[in-house]
């Protein structure tokens, strides 16, 4: 693990990480104002302004007057619960139907390929809006939205490598030796599949973050008055000639965050999986 | 191949059928467009004949039966927003969408092929990083993000480019480059990534070593056969295609499907929904298709 932090993308990753869920945690302590405090003479500031009490607003505040500082400090706690829940639901699903698509071949095998072939193929932005017109926008809505997404690669993933797993010897001598089924795949199958799970994990989170951003920019995450970095930037829309700031930081959070999942899942393969280069 | 064909086919209806079905139940269980359509000031019997004449009042699954009946036939109903045969409405707005998503898979294509190969040839070289950031940066970018920067930049600071809407070439301009840059950063990783793998084969070594050009090399030799992937990549993005047209039309006001089919399933214009996640599953169909198809164009191995 340690070998991990040294390389410099892995060590970027984990910190940025680190710091996305030490604010997401510990937002309320963090913040330096109350994200939802408006303010309406104080509307529209440019970041490091300050007001007559010496309060400094250092990102600047928004159309309400709201610290965007804060604002985002609190994003990032949807950002990271989304990105997180998803990840956990749709991996432990589409690892657990790949790993029973990929060991036992038959016809509801077949059926299981057959419909993940057609979700690929469907519009899952119009799933998704007609799922959160459905079940309205709650976070738990939300993360189902993104999950059922997501499962799919997971489950094309597990499927593949059990597939081959199934024809190294250390499984076929199990096999002849009469292990049943489910020693074969919680002792066999299973420990060779946790690595590449991870480091799918570790990749999807940052999708994850992308997609609920589109959908809080797209009015359809968690609702107002609740700061996401997605609506943050949809809110700014309006006053995009005047004032950058609003558009521009919760932005460049996003895609730091992505950036730093994508490093350390990057980071990960490279360890875990030497042959990858 | 044709069995592959064929089933793709098969999968048509099954989709069409699956798509539709989920949807329906989900727009309609989600709330009774008909408070959505009628006055404010409408009475309990107006709303109830409403219902009766939009044939709301009979069982969900009366009605996805006869949506499906009329749907055969071409009759998707008509919009209640649009007043306007839904179908006619949804394909409409389809030229705009497709205009949009040729021109940034154009822009994708002609920046990422010519750099994932030299970042390939030229592999720790200062190309190679400019194609590893470009890459880098453009999967980890929102793509309303890049939008809004794009508009702050070429817009606001310098009113190059209109800030929205569509009509002439310069309107096309920022919201191809803001979709399109997230494309070409998934094809100039493909392309560097298996040109990589294809420029260390033997064959390419010996079609060095009997001393064909290096040009040739790259292009008959190795770029040949690095296309089978990356065009795998393109039919996957096919569904991301749309995520982002939605996503760059309503950052640009963009007057396409993507943006309409969002405004119908908010204001569960149910006609409108369903003939777009119609026109839509199909074309991610044919696309799938074609890409098949493209597969056994390119690499004979496959037509055996």
């Amino acid at each position: 693990m340690l070998a991990l932090l040294k390389t410099a993308k892995g060590a970027i990753g984990a910190i940025v990480l680190t710091v996305a869920v030490i604010a997401a945690l510990f937002a309320d302590v963090l913040a330096p104002m109350d994200p939802n405090l408006q303010n309406l003479l104080a509307r529209l500031r440019p970041p490091m302004w300050r007001d007559e009490a010496g309060q400094l607003y250092l990102l600047g505040t928004d159309a309400l007057g709201r610290d965007l500082f804060s604002r985002l400090i609190h994003g990032a706690r949807i950002s990271i619960m989304v990105a997180i829940g998803a990840v956990l639901v749709s991996g432990v699903i589409g690892t657990t139907i790949g790993l029973f698509a990929g060991y036992y071949r038959g016809v509801a095998s077949a059926l299981v390929m057959r419909f993940m072939d057609i979700q690929l193929s469907i519009p899952m932005i119009l799933f998704a809006i007609a799922w959160i017109a459905f079940f309205g926008a709650g976070l738990v809505s939300i993360i189902i939205v993104i999950a059922a997404w997501g499962w799919v690669q997971y489950a094309r993933l597990a499927r593949g490598i059990v597939l081959s797993l199934k024809e190294r010897e250390f499984v076929q001598a199990s096999v002849v030796l009469g292990a049943r089924d489910g020693r074969i795949i919680l002792g066999h199958i299973l420990p060779n599949l946790i690595s590449p799970m991870i480091v799918m994990a570790t990749l999807q989170l940052g999708e994850a973050v992308l997609l609920e951003s589109a959908l809080s920019f797209l009015g359809m995450g968690v609702g107002p008055p609740t700061a996401t970095w997605g609506s943050i930037v949809s809110d700014g829309r309006s006053y995009i000639d005047t004032a950058w700031w609003i558009v521009v930081f919760p932005g460049a959070a996003i895609t730091l965050l992505v950036l730093g999942a994508n490093f350390l899942g990057d980071a990960l393969r490279d360890h875990l999986d030497p042959h990858h280069n | 191949m044709l069995r592959i064909i064929g089933s793709r086919l098969l999968q048509v209806p099954i989709a069409l059928l699956g798509m539709t079905l989920i949807v329906y139940i989900f727009v309609t269980a989600s709330g009774d467009p008909v408070l959505l359509l009628a006055d404010p000031g409408a009475s309990a019997a107006d709303l109830e004949a409403m219902r009766r004449e939009l044939g709301f009042d009979r069982p969900w699954i009366v009605q996805y039966l006869s949506f499906l009946g009329d749907a055969l036939m071409g009759d998707f109903g008509t919009s209640f927003r649009h007043r306007l045969p839904a179908m006619e409405f949804v394909l409409g707005q389809l030229p705009a969408t497709l205009e949009l998503a040729a021109a940034s898979l154009f822009i994708a294509t002609v920046i990422s092929i010519p750099l994932g190969i030299a970042a390939a040839r030229h592999k720790g070289r200062p190309v190679d990083l400019i194609a590893t950031m470009v890459a880098v940066l453009g999967q980890s970018m929102p793509v309303f993000w890049l939008g809004m920067l794009l508009i702050l930049a070429f817009a606001v600071a310098l009113p190059i480019f209109p800030v929205g809407g569509r009509g002439t070439f310069a309107h096309l301009v920022l919201p191809a480059v803001t979709l399109g840059w997230y494309f070409n950063a998934l094809i100039t990783r493909m392309v560097r990534s298996t040109m990589l793998e294809t420029l260390n084969q033997n064959y390419v070594r010996t079609a060095r070593a009997k001393g064909v050009p290096e040009r040739r090399v790259v292009m008959r030799h190795a770029f040949r056969n690095a296309q089978v992937p990356i065009i795998t990549v393109w039919g996957l993005q096919a569904g991301n295609l749309l995520t982002g047209t939605v996503v760059a039309e309503t950052v640009f006001s963009w007057p396409g499907l993507g943006r309409a089919s969002v405004a119908a399933v908010l204001a569960r214009d149910i006609p409108v929904v369903m003939a777009s996640v119609f026109v839509f599953t199909v074309i991610f169909l044919v696309i799938n298709l074609l890409i098949d198809l493209s597969y056994y164009l390119i690499d004979p191995r496959i037509r055996q």
